[in-house]
C-alpha cells in the first residue's frame, strides 16, 4: 500500500476501509502540518492535536474529496477550518508565548550561528505581531508544494488577487522584521 | 518594471529557488534595495526551521484512530441483530416514503414507515447512530437531506442535531441544500447548531449560500453568536 499515492489512498478512505490508508497519509504528511500549525499556535500538546483533529476530519469528510484532487491542498483547506474552530473555542487569539516557541538552537556558539538565531528568533517575533489570517498566508505561501493556485482556490480568490494578498502581507512583516529593535 | 511587479514577481520565484532569476529582475536587484530586502525575507522565511513532531505522535494517532473509529462504526442496540440489511431498509424507506408522498408520521404496520421512524426514536445516542448508519451508504438522495433537516430542526438532543449538521457535509453537490439551511437557521433555537450550520453554508463555497447567509445577518434573523460567527466566517472566506 506504500506505493500508493495520497489519490489512491483517499480513495481508500472513502470507501470506507481506510484506516490503514489513512495512517499512511498522516506519516507522510503530518511533520509539515505540525511544522505550520506551531508556527501559528506556539504550542507543541496543541498542534499535535490539531493535527490529529485534522486527520480525523480526514476521515470525517472523506466523501468530498474529489478523485485525482491534489491531496495537500484539500489538507490544509481542512487544516484552516480546524484553526478557526479551534480559535473560535478560545474566544480570542492569545498572543503567543515566545519562550514555548524556542527555535532549534544553534548547533555551536560560532558568530554565524548567533547571527543566525536571532535572525529566526526576530522573524518569529515579526510574524507574531501580524494578524493570524496573514501569518497564516505567508506560511502557506513558503511550502514548494502549495501552488499559488492551490492557494487561490483554498481563500477563494483569484490567482492574482492572492499574490496581491501575499505581497501586502509580505510588506507588512518587513516593516516589522526591519523596524529599528526596541531598546529596553 | 516597477517595484511592487519585481516582488510580485518573486513571489513565484522564492517558491522554485533553483530556477535562475531573469537578468531583467538581476539587474534591477542589484540597483534596489528595498526589493533586495524583500527578497531577503522571503529566503529568510523559505529557511524558516521547520519544528519537528514528537516521534510518538503517529502512533499516538493510530490508538486515537482505533479507539474513535469503531464508535462511529458501532451498532446500537436498537439496530443490532438487523444490521446492514436494517440500514437498507433504512435507505429505502426514506427514498420510498418521500417519494410515494407519505406523511412523516409513524404507521407501525408499514415495515417502510417503521423503518424510517428509526430517525425518530429510541435514545439520542440510537438516533446518532441512525443517522451514522444510513449516512454511511452516502446516498445523494434529497429525501434523505430531508430527513436530516427534519432532526436538525426537531431532535430534542443537540447532540443528534450536530451529527445530522455533519451529515449534510456528505450532500454538499445538492444545488438546493443552501436554501435549505438558510431556511432552517432562523429558526434553530440551539446556538451551537446555528453556529454549526453557519460553517456548513461557508463550507459551501456557494454565491447563493453566501448570498443567503449575508441576508440573514443583514436582517438580524440570528441569534448574537452566530451572527458574529457568521460575520467572521463571511469576512474569513471573502464569500
Amino acid at each position: 500500500m506504500e506505493s500508493l499515492d495520497d489519490s489512491e489512498l483517499m480513495a481508500r478512505v472513502r470507501a470506507g476501509h481506510g484506516e490503514t490508508a489513512l495512517v499512511l497519509l498522516f506519516e507522510r504528511h503530518h511533520g509539515p502540518l505540525f511544522g505550520f500549525l506551531y508556527r501559528l499556535t506556539g504550542h507543541t500538546a496543541t498542534s499535535e492535536d490539531l493535527v490529529q483533529d485534522v486527520f480525523l476530519r480526514v476521515l470525517r469528510y472523506a466523501n468530498s474529496f474529489r478523485p485525482g484532487e491534489a491531496f495537500r491542498p484539500w489538507l490544509y483547506r481542512i487544516a484552516r477550518n480546524v484553526l478557526a474552530d479551534h480559535w473560535a473555542r478560545r474566544k480570542a487569539e492569545l498572543p503567543l508565548d515566545l519562550h514555548a516557541m524556542a527555535l532549534p538552537a544553534p548547533t555551536n556558539c560560532a558568530h554565524a550561528d548567533l547571527e543566525y538565531a536571532q535572525d529566526q528568533d526576530r522573524l518569529q517575533q515579526a510574524l507574531n505581531q501580524m494578524p493570524l489570517e496573514k501569518r497564516e498566508l505567508l506560511l502557506l505561501s513558503r511550502d514548494p508544494e502549495l501552488s499559488y493556485a492551490d492557494l487561490a482556490t483554498t481563500y477563494g480568490c483569484s490567482i492574482s488577487a492572492l499574490k496581491v494578498r501575499v505581497h501586502r502581507a509580505m510588506q507588512e512583516l518587513r516593516s516589522l522584521f526591519f523596524q529599528p529593535m526596541e531598546v529596553r | 518594471m516597477r517595484c511592487e511587479e519585481i516582488q510580485i514577481a518573486l513571489l513565484e520565484a522564492q517558491k522554485y529557488p533553483q530556477e535562475i532569476l531573469p537578468a531583467e529582475w538581476i539587474k534591477h536587484l542589484e540597483t534596489c534595495p528595498d526589493c533586495r530586502e524583500v527578497r531577503e525575507l522571503w529566503q529568510q522565511l523559505s529557511h524558516f526551521p521547520a519544528p519537528v513532531p514528537d516521534p510518538g505522535l503517529t502512533e499516538r494517532f493510530r490508538k486515537r484512530l482505533a479507539h474513535e473509529v469503531p464508535q462511529t462504526k458501532r451498532r446500537s442496540p436498537l439496530l443490532a441483530g438487523w444490521g446492514l440489511p436494517l440500514a437498507a431498509t433504512l435507505l429505502l424507506a426514506v427514498g420510498g416514503a418521500f417519494a410515494a408522498g407519505y406523511s412523516l408520521r409513524p404507521l407501525p404496520t408499514n415495515p417502510r414507515r417503521e423503518a424510517l421512524a428509526e430517525f425518530r426514536r429510541g435514545t439520542a445516542a440510537d438516533r446518532l447512530q441512525t443517522i451514522a448508519l444510513v449516512t454511511s451508504n452516502r446516498s445523494g438522495d434529497s429525501n434523505l437531506v430531508m430527513a436530516l433537516l427534519e432532526r436538525v430542526a426537531l431532535d430534542p438532543s443537540v447532540e443528534v442535531r450536530l451529527s445530522a449538521v455533519e451529515a449534510l457535509y456528505i450532500f454538499g453537490s445538492d444545488p438546493s441544500l443552501g436554501d435549505r439551511i438558510a431556511e432552517a437557521l432562523p429558526s434553530q433555537d440551539q446556538p451551537r447548531v446555528q453556529l454549526a450550520l453557519v460553517d456548513l453554508m461557508v463550507a459551501l463555497r456557494e454565491r447563493r449560500a453566501a448570498e443567503a447567509l449575508r441576508r440573514l445577518v443583514q436582517e438580524h434573523r440570528l441569534g448574537p453568536a452566530a451572527r458574529h460567527h457568521a460575520e467572521a466566517r463571511l469576512a474569513e472566506q471573502r464569500m
